[in-house]
């Protein structure tokens, strides 16, 4: 049976993944219905749900993916998505998915859904990691203190997961029964609160009682929105003392009674302990090879094997490991992040001393393979049956030059991606949102907003959506109207292609506007700060770190594969198609037929029109206009026009001098990336915030390449010895008033304050 | 004292989680009453800490941790 086929049949059973961020829920979703999405070592990779439809032991199963969610009372951000999804209840069972180093913080979603009379089966995920230390969990205990078939897997290891699908199969449609597991409950003022809010729970339509007063407890916003309470009703349920704090403090306490025995040592390891524990001769594991439940034993044994399990998780500290002591130590941090960027970097694009980086070396043998074996000949081959002019000039230059110009790029963008998908994978990506977050609320925005602007250096369209897990609305709308300004990888073949001839190969020329990129993006940050509607204060910063991890080599590759393809198919079709459109555009003209030159072509004509906009800014030529007009398509298509345009040759022709190319450079690096990063500015923030966007993309664009061309205009004119002078000179003057301004401020806003070095962090800084 | 207030590397029972924006979110990550935390580090630009809280490792800003009301305890036996 086909995929489609299978997906148009009424599904036998109806799964939903549910369970807290990044704790594999993708990677069990992918292993279960054969797919690839997205997966990473990062909170909130999934940003909305996904379903697919799979056969499994000849039953039809449906599967569905939803957002990490920590609780089922939650207000903003994609966990609605999940709560929502929990609460329509369109699915036979839940598939709580949990996190074996976790176990607390997961279980309390868990009671949660139990609590809520919802058909759960527990899947403990990650177990590997638990055997690698020399763990094992009981999970035939802890499904006896949850009352739900417990299944420990890997979403590595395909039999696991199809154990877990098994056991979904088996208990699918059976229901639990929850009166022992729950008995935390009756410590706490459940029938109290009911009995206040009856009536109006009946009024609004809730049934179960025990739900709805959970609810309240919990201060669930729509749930409290929906009883609609009167002011003695409020009063009553304030006199119960603080019930949120005590249905949390209870669930806790429950869980904290199942996890002290739900983790015990195998036998490798056990052998070890009973060396160093001798004296105490208490087994660690029962005769049938599972643990004896805590009433089974005596004090003593359960204070021991308490000391024993605690002091094992010490050795461990999870999610907080010695590389996080020098990663993120206060003075290091920093530097060494911007170490890490910068060896990525050159490792990707080189650019000193001739290192033109392994992305380039390939790049240079792809080149170099097009040009000989394929253009050559098909061009020799042409023009000897006597092919006309036109045709072979669309085939070898339109196509062949154009496609083949992009096409030597696809390493050093692989090479980009690889890079960034690490550092997400690793964990890395989660301990720069902390290092940037005192930054970054400094401009306004949050930490996490690093992880989507870091993304934009790959591309800027999959960046923007990310943005989706930022809680703040108003930080996610800046955090998306700045990631287009960060340098995405279609915009890298323009800075090397232009700055290879102009600027020599000069890695500076490269970075400097990545850099530039950055600026304007921190600048745009500053603006939005200083304007009301856009500001931001005390944001909720709250974020898990995840343990460092090292990506699967079978992940690395299918990554590197599935980027390779996509940009292939990019390459087969949009930037193909737009390139046959220009290349024929600016090779005939209305009058005279075929112009090799392109000089009096349809496009010379359109683009003459527009170019003199750009007189300004050093690149009046109607190639550029051309090359940056087709360049809102996709920015890769940029270069490709100027290849098909007549390439390197013409170069000269159309910009005038180093700072006419940079100026270049610099409008292409600012303005609007592509309709495809459009598209995805509407879909997060409306049409409105697109149009916005493209206004500030142009604008910006304008603007800085302007005051680029101008001085680089200035400096050109310039001896060698006078341009170092005036860079020094500019340097020290910024810096100066760098300094002022920093003394300016620490004088008026934070008196008293004897900690200089955290300025606009410390508690001194309130009094402003 | 506040979290905010705490060194890096003390250990901490929570006393209290005040009124604010964030104490739903705290309360479900489980910094209830008598919880043991410790704050692992404090980010270069200050103003956000790292916390170990029933071991997992939370990232929190000054504007959550200064919610959270905590007693120092002593040494852990088990270091």
């Amino acid at each position: 049976m086909t995929d489609k086929a299978i997906a148009a049949k009424e599904p036998d059973y109806r799964f939903t993944l549910v369970g807290n961020a990044n704790v594999g829920k993708t990677s069990l979703f992918n292993a279960m219905t054969h797919s690839n999405d997205h997966v990473g070592n990062w909170h909130g990779v999934t940003v909305t749900g996904s379903r697919k439809t799979v056969l499994y032991r000849h039953k039809v199963l449906r599967i569905e993916d939803l957002p990490g969610i920590y609780s089922l009372s939650v207000d903003a951000g994609e966990e609605v998505v999940s709560r929502n999804a929990v609460q329509n209840k369109d699915y036979d069972a839940i598939i709580n998915i949990c996190e074996v180093n976790n176990l607390p913080r997961n279980f309390y979603l868990t009671l949660q859904l139990l609590e809520m009379r919802l058909p759960v089966i527990v899947g403990i995920n990650m177990v590997d990691e638990l055997k690698r230390l020399g763990k094992n969990i009981n999970y035939r205990y802890i499904e006896t203190r949850l009352g739900v078939p417990v299944v420990p897997v890997s979403a590595k290891y395909h039999s696991e997961v199809h154990m877990l699908l098994d056991i979904m199969l088996d208990q699918g449609a059976t229901s639990i029964n929850d009166s022992d597991v729950l008995d935390y409950l009756d410590a706490l003022p459940i029938g109290e609160v009911s009995a206040i809010i009856e009536p109006n729970a009946r009024a609004a339509g809730y049934t179960d009682m025990r739900a709805a007063a959970i609810k309240v407890m919990d201060a669930d916003t729509p749930m409290l929105a929906s009883l609609n309470l009167s002011a003695d009703q409020k009063k009553a349920l304030a006199s119960l003392g603080d019930l949120q704090e005590k249905i949390a403090a209870a669930r806790y306490g429950k869980i904290d009674s199942i996890t002290a025995n739900a983790i015990t040592f195998s036998v490798v390891e056990e052998h070890h302990e009973m060396h160093e524990h001798a004296q105490h001769h208490v087994p660690l594991e029962g005769e049938d090879g599972i643990a004896p439940i805590a009433e089974e034993l005596s004090p003593e044994e359960i204070k021991h094997r308490k000391h024993h399990n605690k002091h094992k998780q010490h050795k461990q500290a999870h999610g907080y490991s010695v590389a996080d002591k020098v990663l993120l130590n206060r003075y290091a941090a920093i530097p060494l992040f911007l170490l890490i960027m910068g060896l990525i970097f050159l490792f990707t694009f080189g650019g000193f001393a001739g290192w033109t980086g392994v992305g380039g070396w390939i790049g240079g043998g792809l080149d170099y393979a097009i040009e000989n074996w394929i253009h050559n000949p098909v061009q020799n081959g042409l023009t000897s049956i006597d092919t006309p002019a036109w045709v072979t000039g669309l085939l070898c230059d339109g196509v062949i030059n154009g496609v083949g110009g992009i096409l030597v790029f696809i390493p050093q963008i692989t090479l980009l991606f690889l890079f960034l998908s690490l550092m997400e994978d690793s964990g890395y990506m989660s301990r720069v949102a902390f290092m940037m977050d005192g930054l970054f609320r400094k401009l306004g925005l949050s930490g996490k907003a690093s992880f989507t602007l870091l993304m934009g250096f790959g591309c800027s369209a999959t960046a923007v959506l990310t943005a989706r897990n930022l809680e703040d609305p108003m930080v996610k709308r800046k955090t998306v109207l700045l990631t287009p300004f960060m340098s995405c990888s279609a915009r890298l073949p323009v800075y090397t292609v232009i700055g290879g001839f102009f600027f020599h190969g000069n890695g500076l020329a490269i970075y400097g506007l990545y850099l530039l990129g950055i600026a304007v993006a921190l600048l745009w940050a500053k603006v939005f700060d200083m304007i009301k509607r856009f500001r931001s204060d005390n944001v909720n910063f709250i974020m898990e770190m995840p343990p460092y991890r090292l990506p699967t080599v079978t992940r690395v590759l299918r990554l590197v594969w599935d980027n390779i393809k996509s940009f292939l198919i990019r390459v087969g079709t949009i930037i193909f198609a737009v390139n046959v459109i220009v290349w024929l555009l600016s090779s005939f003209s209305f009058t005279q037929g075929y112009v090799p030159s392109g000089e009096g072509s349809i496009m010379a004509f359109i683009a003459g029109g527009l170019k003199y906009l750009f007189v300004p800014l050093g690149f009046g030529d109607w190639r550029a206009t051309t090359a940056l007009l087709s360049g809102l398509v996709a920015k890769e298509v940029v270069v490709s026009s100027l290849e098909s345009l007549g390439g390197a040759a013409v170069f000269s022709q159309i910009f005038a001098s180093q700072a006419s190319a940079f100026s270049f450079m610099t409008f292409v690096l600012l303005y609007v990336p592509c309709v495809a990063t459009i598209g995805a500015i509407a879909r997060e923030e409306g049409w409105k915030w697109a149009w916005i966007s493209v206004a500030m993309q142009l604008g910006t664009a304008y603007v800085v390449s302007l005051v680029v061309y101008w001085i680089g205009y200035g400096l050109e004119m310039l001896t060698v010895g006078g341009r170092v002078g005036v860079i020094l000179g500019a340097i020290v003057i910024l810096a100066a008033a760098w300094i002022l301004a920093v003394l300016i401020k620490r004088k008026r806003l934070c008196i008293g304050c004897p900690n200089s070095v955290a300025c606009g962090s410390c508690k001194y800084n309130k009094k402003r | 004292m506040t979290l905010m207030d705490a060194k890096v590397n003390d250990r901490l029972i929570i006393t209290k989680v005040g009124e604010g924006a964030s104490r739903r979110r705290l309360l479900d990550f489980g910094f209830t009453k008598g919880a043991q935390v410790r704050v692992c580090n404090i980010a270069p630009f200050g103003g956000t800490v790292l916390v170990s809280i029933r071991g997992y490792v939370l990232a929190l800003r000054e504007f959550a941790a200064q919610l959270i009301e905590v007693d120092a305890v002593g040494e852990d036996v088990n270091d």
